[in-house]
């Protein structure tokens, strides 16, 4: 669990606050046109042209469960560097800021937290304001996958919506 | 200089030159093969023929050279040595250096290449000597060397016993010299002493090459026998290379195109930039022109700062695109460029391995991205050796299956469907798959039972496999188990993918496909569903508008088809396809898609045009569809997805039996009327419906009232240069005519002659039968046909065609039996060269490539004409001339021989032609030509043309009449 304990940028997802590690985020940009993809699964928004690189869109509210519907509109877009050193575009409702997540605050993910989170996430940090989880941004990628998508279809029901 | 000529002068002659140094190769271990060394000939003399034509001076000497010798060794049979060989194929490099300096500075190298041609004479004339002197021993391929010219007997003796060069008969000493039988005591002495002369001359001549005086010590050293040979090899070799350079202190070298080596990340930050000067270029271009349309109502300044910020505007658009442009071509390169190195390597292996190959390669000019090419350089470089060292048996193994001795090694690229195949073939023995599953069983890979079941190309995917080669030997070149699992990374890394074909006993496949990935397409954008797709143009066949309530439209068993020219074509509804939400009709445009041998159309909302794309990858999370090959950015930012036609298809899961229906009404149409049913255009004058077959009709126009112009008593039009009478329907008609500014005219065009008939509409083109019910009492008219359930009168076109011009089918004989020249060359220099001066004179051209290919045609039918090359692959020109001459099918045809260098005047084979002319004398061709394409003699005056031609001619000239 070394590893998680770096630089977390923070950002949120509904009402979860999440901290993804800084050297894996490239940059965060307003939410910009996208081209929508034939047969994406709804979390997929679709390409998007940053600077002549291709992106695509996963938006994370979607893929852990959450009704984009009742969220807001303004959304910002987190671009990280996957495992294979693709870009891509976390689709977020508010980014927070960048911060050394402490030894101290580290604990394990409590089971309370919606399962999703037990996947994706390394562990939280709790500082005064939030409970922050850390994301481990490879597995979160891997969820959006098209392979990703049967594991968390069997246990993704409606009950393990946030709380 | 011509520079398509030389481009092509020079494609021709590196493939010609490609093969070159393998033929000669086999040469030296076959020397008794004619046939072989009657190719090398032909190779070098077409080298040097064509020489001539573009003017290279240097390169003619030296082939001329090499060809003199080549033509000696025909008459000289055995006089194959390998002193010969390896000059030869000095004299093969020379000439591949020269056109190396041609292809990058468009002009000879400096360097003229005197002492190799010396040497060349050299080696000319002591051909018909050695051959002389030796007499019957020289069968056993070998001459005295030089060095031992004075000792004739002993030197066969020497030569016997391995003792070639002076330094060898040096170190074997005096007691050996002597002890061998047949050299006396004495005789050796005197070897001896004249092999250490000979030694020292070698010697000095190492220290010497480089004087310019050397060639004389060359001329020695050549004399002093077989041990120079490699010396002077290094020697040359040196010099050649160190000739770029004076080439360019000498004279500054014209034409050179440059190229750089750039950082390929820098490349992609320029590109990512390009992208950003795009965008900006777009907003700079809106602003600007809402700025203009707003400030109109302003006064001043503001108003000259807005004027000048448009066309500023449009610069900046002019340079952004050209930047693009020119930046997108950097990365751009043929696969010629890794694919140069592979004749050599194969070479080196063969020879190594003691095997016979041969490469052919195909579809060099394919460009693919420069980072894809330099990754796919040593996984083809592995796969070639793979092929040549596991793949192509050893040359007694190959004749023993039955296969020609020589195996061959095949490389294609190709743009195929929206990615780049390239495919790398052998003759070769195959992969006993029975061998793959047994090592992959020994490695613990694959169990027994596993293996049992596996059918024979998924085991063959284990080539793939770490560690797992098949060679039952570890050679140098392959086969150390470490290979095709990182020829498959390698490629993967790139995008790409490989796949194994092979069949035991006859040669293995390996395919590797390249996804459009970073190459630049052109695509077809549409529209569906409001959202924009691209169409690889590659694919796209044409398009059509369908609308709703086309006729053309039908439902075969649920799926919607469009006819097409009385074909039904399978049409997939991009929305249907793309599962896009909403209900799709058969309404748009259809693009007609090809891919492999299906042919579907794709329905779209709207088609916008074609587009150069540059292809970018998609992410990881669309790499399970197949249906995209990529995608792109347009010029506004967005982004658009490339489709895969070949995945479209795949997707939507044409069943076959459904393009049975689509192409079964079809065929019986075919079968039952395909005699009576044609193409017929329906036009409307003066509410009448008038149908007019297809045939002759060139063009549909609509042709403004003021083209039309009146001279004398008649109506022309200008149309593409030429002046052509005008008919209106009405007027033949005696109907009322509308007034109009613009017509509808139909261009109906006959052997070149064309005439426009104005009428008020065009109706319809439909494949109908034009049955006349009713013959008609007008002149113009042919009778009734029913089309589409109405009434048509029927046009006579030739009665029409009359009436526009009377003189309409004079003359129409000489065009219509144009003279035919059977043309047989098998160089396709000499036939692009000289088919436009056939044509120009009128002639049918019918082209063989060899005299073989001529007695297909000529079994077949008859020419007015035969002409042809001399020296050709598998017949030459006397045997084709003979056997003309010996059948009286073609008596009073005329054969005309071009040759690059003409038989003797003496030779009795030139009496077999009529006329023999020199290859690149065209005026000479023009005059003869000319002269037999009077115009048609009648039939029984056959005679007078053999008097014509009869008897041998001159070169160049004609004889008298």
């Amino acid at each position: 669990m070394n590893n998680a304990l770096g630089e977390l940028f923070s950002c949120r997802v509904g009402e979860q606050w999440l901290g993804l590690p800084v050297d894996q985020v490239l940059e965060v940009v307003n939410h910009q046109r996208v081209t929508p993809m034939p047969f994406s699964p709804p979390y997929i928004l679709g390409l998007m042209n940053l600077r002549g690189q291709i992106i695509t869109q996963v938006d994370v509210r979607v893929l852990t469960g959450l009704d984009v519907s009742e969220q807001q509109q303004r959304v910002y877009v987190v671009i990280v560097r996957s495992g294979s050193g693709e870009s891509v575009g976390l689709v977020v409702d508010e980014v927070g800021s960048v911060s050394a997540a402490e030894l101290s605050a580290y604990e394990k993910i409590p089971d309370t937290l919606a399962s999703v989170w037990q996947k994706v996430g390394e562990g939280v940090i709790k500082d005064n304001e939030h409970v922050v989880v850390i994301v481990n941004v490879n597995r979160l990628l891997e969820l959006s996958l098209p392979s990703g998508q049967d594991h968390i279809g069997c246990e993704n029901t409606p009950d393990t919506v946030l709380h | 200089m011509d520079k398509e000529l030389l481009a092509e002068f020079l494609l021709e002659s590196n493939e010609n030159m490609s093969t070159i140094e393998q033929q000669l190769m086999d040469l030296e271990s076959n020397p008794g093969d004619a046939s072989l060394l009657d190719a090398i000939f032909r190779t070098i003399h077409t080298v040097k023929g064509s020489c001539g034509f573009v003017g290279l001076k240097r390169l003619e000497k030296v082939a001329h050279a090499g060809e003199n010798v080549l033509g000696k060794m025909r008459s000289h049979p055995g006089s194959v040595t390998a002193d010969i060989i390896s000059l030869l194929l000095e004299c093969a490099d020379a000439i591949q250096v020269i056109l190396q300096g041609l292809q990058e500075h468009g002009c000879e190298p400096v360097e003229d290449y005197a002492v190799l041609i010396e040497k060349l004479h050299e080696a000319e004339s002591m051909i018909g000597n050695a051959s002389r002197q030796d007499g019957g021993e020289a069968g056993q391929g070998k001459v005295v060397p030089g060095w031992l010219a004075d000792f004739p007997d002993e030197g066969m003796t020497l030569l016997r016993e391995g003792l070639e060069t002076p330094e060898q008969v040096l170190q074997a000493g005096f007691n050996v010299i002597k002890a061998i039988e047949g050299i006396a005591a004495p005789r050796a002495l005197k070897i001896l002493g004249a092999a250490k002369v000979a030694a020292g001359k070698t010697r000095r001549e190492k220290e010497t090459t480089e004087q310019a005086d050397s060639t004389k010590v060359d001329r020695e050293a050549t004399a002093a026998g077989p041990a120079a040979a490699p010396t002077l090899k290094v020697a040359t070799s040196n010099e050649t290379r160190s000739e770029p350079a004076a080439g360019k202190t000498s004279s500054p070298a014209p034409q050179v195109t440059e190229t750089i080596r750039v950082n390929v990340s820098l490349l992609d930050s320029l590109m990512n930039q390009v992208g950003e000067l795009v965008l900006t270029r777009n907003r700079l271009v809106q602003l600007a022109s809402s700025l203009s349309s707003a400030a109109l109502s302003e006064e001043g300044e503001a108003l000259d700062a807005f004027k000048s910020l448009l066309p500023l505007s449009r610069e900046l658009n002019h340079i952004t695109e050209s930047l693009q442009d020119q930046l997108l071509k950097t990365r751009m390169q043929p696969v010629s460029t890794i694919w140069g190195s592979v004749p050599r390597i194969v070479r080196d292996i063969g020879k190594q391995l003691d095997k016979k190959i041969r490469v052919v390669m195909e579809g060099q000019d394919t460009e693919l991205d420069r980072t894809i090419l330099s990754a796919l350089k040593d996984p083809l470089t592995h796969i070639i050796r793979n092929s040549c060292d596991h793949g192509i048996e050893s040359p007694r193994q190959r004749l023993q299956a039955g296969k020609p001795e020589t195996g061959t090694v095949t490389l294609k690229a190709s743009q195929e469907a929206g990615s780049i195949l390239i495919t790398i073939s052998d003759d070769g023995g195959g992969i006993d798959a029975g061998k793959v599953k047994q090592k992959a069983v020994d490695m613990g890979v694959l169990d027994n039972s596993m293996a049992s079941s596996l059918s024979d190309a998924a085991a063959l995917q284990f080539i793939f496999h770490p560690g797992l080669s098949t060679a039952e030997k570890v050679s140098n070149f392959s086969g150390r188990g470490v290979g095709m699992d990182v020829v498959k990374n390698a490629i993967e890394k790139v995008g790409g993918s490989v796949d194994i074909q092979s069949e035991l006993g006859s040669g293995t496949t390996l395919s590797i496909r390249i996804p459009l990935t970073m190459a630049i397409i052109s695509g077809m954008l549409v529209k569906c569903c409001n959202q924009l797709y691209a169409l690889p143009q590659i694919s796209v066949q044409e398009l059509l508008a369908a609308d709703a309530d086309s006729p053309h439209w039908c439902m075969v068993a649920g799926k919607p088809f469009f006819r097409l020219r009385g074909l039904l074509l399978p049409v997939i509804r991009l929305g249907d396809a793309l599962e896009l939400p909403g209900e799709h009709m058969n309404r748009g445009s259809i693009v007609v898609i090809s891919a492999g041998k299906r042919r579907v159309g794709v329905l779209v909302d709207d088609i916008l045009g074609a587009e150069e794309l540059v292809v970018k990858p998609l992410g990881m999370h669309f790499s399970e569809i197949d249906m995209f090959g990529g995608c792109s950015i347009l010029g506004d930012g967005s982004v658009v997805p490339i489709l895969d036609c070949n995945g479209l298809i795949h997707r939507m899961n044409i069943p076959l039996e459904a393009e049975g229906v689509g192409n079964m009404p079809d065929e019986v149409q075919h079968q039952d009327h395909e005699s009576d049913k044609q193409y017929t255009l329906v036009f409307v004058a003066s509410g009448k419906r008038y149908a007019i077959p297809m045939l002759l009709v060139e063009r549909l126009e609509m042709v403004a009232a003021g083209d039309i112009e009146q001279v004398a008593n008649r109506e022309v039009l200008q149309y593409r240069g030429q002046v052509t009478p005008v008919l209106r329907w009405n007027r033949i008609m005696d109907a009322e005519e509308i007034q109009s500014d613009e017509f509808c005219c139909l261009i109906l065009a006959d052997n070149d002659k064309r005439m426009c008939l104005q009428v008020d509409r065009i109706e319809d083109i439909l494949e109908a039968e034009l049955h006349i019910s009713m013959k008609s009492s007008e002149p113009l008219l042919l009778g009734t046909a029913i089309i589409q359930g109405k009434a048509t009168e029927v046009v006579d076109v030739f009665e029409l065609l009359k009436v526009a011009n009377p003189d309409w089918f004079c003359g129409k004989e000489d065009v219509h039996e144009r003279r035919k020249v059977l043309f047989v060359e098998d160089a396709p220099f000499f036939r692009t060269m000289l088919t436009p001066v056939l044509e120009s004179q009128h002639f049918e051209v019918w082209h063989a490539g060899d005299g073989q290919q001529a007695c297909e045609i000529l079994a077949e039918k008859i020419p007015d004409i035969v002409l042809t090359d001399i020296e050709m692959p598998r017949m030459d020109g006397y045997e084709l001339a003979r056997r003309i001459r010996q059948n009286e099918r073609f008596e009073g045809v005329p054969v005309i021989a071009i040759a690059s260098s003409p038989p003797a005047e003496s030779d009795e084979r030139r009496r077999l032609f009529d006329v023999v002319l020199g290859k690149t004398d065209k005026d000479a061709l023009t005059a003869c030509l000319s002269e037999i394409n009077q115009p048609l003699l009648p039939r029984n005056s056959k005679d007078k043309d053999v008097a014509m031609f009869s008897g041998p001619m001159l070169v160049g000239g004609r004889s008298g009449e």
